[in-house]
């Protein structure tokens, strides 16, 4: 069997182990008849959730990556994920005060927050473009993102206690920043599975242009690649799915690093094997590491976003640690 | 006036992206069925030509081949005509090598369009041209430079293209690779292909190359048959050494054609 076919059966096994954990393992007991289907019901959705946002940081990530034809990039370490957290709290504030009074009550928040998200992780990457050129070598970049991210975060720190005047609105901003999936319904599926089936199908037709930029700018031009439309879609698309993951799981670290990398000595670099081995990929990840914040001992619930960050931050250091000894750092 | 057979660079000025000219106003023919050197020492301008006439960085002036004006052509359309073999890749991922020579296939197909029975043909065909049938399978990383060298040309000779332009191919390769490789871009030549390869060595120019087209400062010092552009003057006035008539060794591949020794 080849190490491809070894790769999806792996993902296979381990998505539906993921599917039957996240259905058994949680707070309340299933063998209560009552309660039993609202359970089930909860934690499908819940499930959803957290695939939902796996795939779309680990294509994000893919796209990124091919991007900059750096291995290390990801939407979290570039600033992208902080930029669209930041647009969403900025859209969740705006409607709840200066919008108030001018909407129709059926109009939530929650319905303009992905657009938000989706507005900050654009500027986010463009504002990483400008500062970084596209010939950077990867200090300047990570060191970019890791800035751009300080910096966004701040921001949304100061938004957070700002927010604090209000009490209604402060827990509302304060429960998006930590964001996990544990609250998250049908009208979250319903609102991210578009933006993600369309920023992933987009990625899939983009793969061969990403496959030719995987050789550099010069040479892909060379072969017939437009860069300059290529770049601008790939931005476009990894804002789109990065705004989709942030819209409803928050701000979860380093999914899209751990999962194309673990990936690519099993399924190849190229992109048309790797981004849908990284489409499950990421739902399988996201989907354990929820399963995991219930099994964490704790008082309350542990957020989603730090137990990816716990197994993706020590992987981002091994990887740079050897880059460096590589010589490919600079 | 019949347009003419092979690569027309009319008064061609090239930059590197936001920087000053470093072509200036450069004309010479690059016939078909023939190989032409383009030499010149350090930053005589080849290589920015080489990028200005792909259409990499922006060039003024005429570029035809058989009569068609390149640099109005988009990206993928001028793909299908000329190729490139940059001088240092970079390329560094572990694709495997029929990957690398598909990607030569890139401008001939639809956006989501698998590839053809014809694309096929044509990796192969290119692959049995550059001789890298046996790397097929082996990851492009892990190949010696003078390997990857020639599955680069042949990635070039999978666009299906009429001109061929190298940039210094051979700098990094032993003496038989380096008559590997220009047994192979003998044969393109006479296949009627259009060959334009950047050498450093004069030496390997005078054996190999037909024609010869000598840059200095951005601009045609001398061009012509080889034979003529390598002589004493010329070669005085651009490098600034004397020429020594009948120095040097020369080489050959054995007559058996055994590729290995």
């Amino acid at each position: 069997m080849s190490r491809r076919a070894v790769a999806w059966l792996v993902l296979i096994v381990a998505g539906i182990g993921a599917v039957v954990a996240s259905l058994l393992v949680g707070e309340g007991a299933l063998d209560d008849p009552e309660m039993r289907s609202t359970y089930l019901h909860l934690r499908g959705w819940r499930l959803a959730n957290s695939m939902l946002a796996g795939s779309a940081l680990s294509v994000g990530g893919v796209l990124v990556q091919g991007l900059f034809r750096n291995p290390l990039a990801s939407p979290s370490i570039l600033g992208t994920t902080a930029g669209a957290s930041l647009g969403g709290a900025l859209v969740i504030l705006l409607w709840n005060t200066l919008l108030a009074g001018w909407l129709p009550t059926w109009m939530p928040a929650e319905l303009a927050m992905p657009l938000g998200c989706l507005l900050g992780a654009w500027g986010a990457l463009l504002v990483l473009l400008a500062v970084t050129g596209r010939r950077s070598g990867v200090v300047a970049l990570l060191l970019t993102g890791f800035i751009l991210s300080s910096l966004f975060l701040s921001v949304l720190g100061l938004l957070t206690s700002l927010a604090q005047e209000s009490w209604e609105l402060g827990r509302a901003v304060v429960a998006f920043t930590l964001g996990g999936v544990d609250t998250k319904g049908a009208r979250h599926v319903a609102l991210a599975l578009p933006l993600v089936v369309l920023g992933t199908g987009a990625a899939l037709g983009w793969s061969r242009h990403l496959d030719a930029l995987l050789a550099g700018e010069d040479e892909a031009a060379s072969l017939g690649v437009d860069v300059p439309q290529v770049r601008r879609w790939v931005i476009t698309w990894t804002a789109t799915l990065t705004a989709a993951a942030v819209a409803i799981g928050g701000n979860l670290g380093f999914v899209g690093l751990v999962v194309p990398h673990a990936l690519r000595p099993l399924v190849g670099v190229s992109h048309r094997q790797l981004l849908p081995a990284s489409l499950v990929g990421g739902a399988v990840f996201v989907a354990w590491a929820d399963v995991l914040t219930r099994v964490m001992p704790a008082r309350g619930a542990v957020p989603l976003g730090v137990v990816t960050g716990l197994i993706g931050a020590p992987v981002f250091l091994v990887l740079l640690a050897r880059a460096s000894r590589a010589g490919r750092l600079g | 006036m019949t347009p003419q057979d092979g690569l027309v660079i009319d008064k061609v000025s090239a930059a590197h992206p936001n920087g000053p000219d470093v072509v200036h106003g450069v004309s010479f023919v690059a016939p078909s069925g023939a190989l032409t050197a383009l030499l010149g020492p350090n930053g005589a301008g080849k290589s920015t030509l080489f990028k200005g006439i792909l259409g990499i960085v922006a060039a003024r002036g005429g570029v035809h081949l058989d009569g068609e004006d390149l640099l109005r052509l988009k990206a993928q359309d001028r793909a299908r005509r000329i190729a490139y073999v940059p001088q240092h890749t970079l390329l560094s991922a572990p694709l495997p090598v029929r990957e690398v020579v598909a990607l030569g296939r890139f401008a001939h197909r639809g956006p989501l369009a698998g590839p053809t029975r014809g694309d096929q043909d044509a990796v192969d065909q290119a692959m049995n041209d550059a001789g890298v049938s046996v790397l097929a399978d082996r990851a492009f990383t892990e190949l010696s430079g003078g390997e990857q060298q020639r599955v680069l040309l042949a990635r070039a000779l999978a666009t299906g293209a009429h001109a061929l332009l190298l940039d210094e191919p051979t700098s990094a390769l032993d003496v038989r690779q380096r008559l590997l490789l220009h047994r192979v871009l003998r044969r393109l030549a006479e296949a009627g292909r259009c060959v334009v390869v950047v050498l450093h060595d004069l030496e390997e120019a005078r054996v190999h190359a037909d024609r010869a087209v000598l840059l200095k400062d951005g601009r045609v010092h001398t061009a012509g048959p080889v034979t003529e552009v390598i002589t004493h003057v010329p070669v005085r006035q651009v490098y600034g050494v004397e020429l020594v008539e009948g120095s040097g060794l020369g080489w050959r591949l054995p007559e058996d054609g055994e590729d290995r020794p």
